[in-house]
């Protein structure tokens, strides 16, 4: 009987085989690692500051933060198939890639990042996340946004190692053009293929 | 002279000029007291000279050896420096005309798309083929960023800085520089 070689399940997308935006940039670093994780043979990351990030995002959601921007569609998990095609064969590639933005509307991605230092504009330019969602949306919308807002918002350890927000916040306006959309996809196409010939030379 | 006892001569006089300062007023009221402090003060800048003096006497043998192996150095660092810039320079050009060929392909892509003469799934196969030929630079390249002016008018206050030499010697040739005030004003000197 062939095996069929595919995609580690995503636990918190209902076991859908798919890869996320984490996903692509851990398998550029690190294919070796990434399956470890994702099959749970290593422990995901976890830190205070991971758990603050979250806590602060859901602050956000509840509407508890003043003077945050932020969409209508807030924490909507999406699922899209990425169909490419590839030298001769006729029918296309497919699979699978998973997120949840922090929040969006039609025409605007929001991404919260909280940490010590704020980001840089450089830094949310670089950022493929926010293609990567904006791709997503485009899949529920039918409209790829055509800005994101990442929305900077720093923190600071206090003398008990607790987390607290300082009060500053950056929002960085990012333009997400047509051709980032089709970029973002090639990137997701090429941690995939890394990452199946990775599973496929375990299997071998 | 050694330098522990240029030291201690150096002390010595730093403990008198103290014992002189003390006796003068810590505010001047009367042309006696001016006169008095102006005689202190030109002691004290004939003995800031001697420490100078002394410092120098140090320092010069040791700054005129740095010099010298400074200059024994310097043609081989600037010749490796300029093959160093060289090797950068090398692979800077591979590197840009590498992305310059990768964005003409990328936007001829995006624009058959855009027209709709190229399917999305063979577009982003196209591109993907691409992101994977990208070179790899190996942490060999870095980000700079770099400010290139293009109308200096548009540049709001802040961030022009005044260049006070080239308008003080225009102001002693007699030429007026608007939007600034030149005068002289009196400072104490020894």
């Amino acid at each position: 009987m062939i095996k069929m070689i595919q995609l580690p399940a995503h636990p918190r997308y209902d076991n859908v085989r798919a890869i996320s935006w984490s996903d692509v940039t851990a398998i550029e670093s690190n294919v070796e690692a990434w399956y470890k994780r994702a099959t749970g043979v290593m422990s995901k990351r976890e830190s205070p500051s991971l758990s603050y990030g979250t806590f602060v995002h859901n602050q956000i959601q509840r509407r508890k933060l003043k003077k945050i921007p932020h969409g209508d569609h807030p924490e909507e998990p999406v699922i899209h198939e990425i169909s490419y095609k590839k030298g001769s064969r006729r029918t296309p590639y497919k699979f699978n890639i998973v997120g949840t933005p922090d929040d969006a509307d039609l025409t605007t991605i929001y991404e919260y990042k909280t940490g010590l230092k704020l980001w840089s504009r450089k830094q949310a330019d670089d950022h493929g996340q926010l293609r990567a969602y904006a791709l997503l949306r485009r899949s529920v919308t039918g409209v790829a946004p055509k800005r994101a807002l990442l929305v900077s918002l720093e923190t600071a350890d206090d003398e008990d190692a607790g987390i607290y927000l300082t009060g500053k916040v950056r929002t960085l306006e990012v333009v997400i053009t047509p051709l980032e959309i089709l970029k973002i996809q090639a990137r997701f196409i090429a941690a995939y293929e890394k990452a199946m010939e990775y599973i496929h030379s375990l299997e071998a | 002279m050694s330098t522990d006892k240029q030291i201690t001569e150096v002390k010595d006089q730093v403990g008198k000029m103290s014992e002189a300062i003390a006796s003068l007023p810590a505010v001047i009221t009367t042309q006696e007291e001016y006169d008095a402090t102006h005689e202190v003060g030109k002691k004290v800048g004939a003995l800031l000279k001697n420490i100078d003096k002394e410092e120098k006497s140090i320092t010069k043998p040791i700054n005129d050896s740095l010099k010298k192996i400074r200059d024994m150095f310097r043609p081989f660092k600037t010749q490796v420096t300029e093959v160093s810039n060289d090797l950068k320079k090398r692979r800077q050009t591979w590197i840009d005309a590498e992305a310059k060929k990768a964005k003409i392909e990328e936007e001829r892509i995006a624009k058959r798309v855009e027209k709709g003469t190229m399917r999305e799934d063979t577009a982003v196969g196209k591109l993907a083929d691409i992101e994977t030929a990208a070179p790899d630079t190996n942490g060999g390249m870095t980000s700079v960023l770099v400010v290139k002016v293009i109308d200096v008018k548009l540049i709001p206050e802040k961030y022009l800085t005044v260049n006070e030499a080239a308008i003080k010697a225009d102001h002693r040739e007699g030429i007026e520089v608007p939007g600034v005030e030149c005068s002289y004003e009196k400072r104490a000197r020894n």
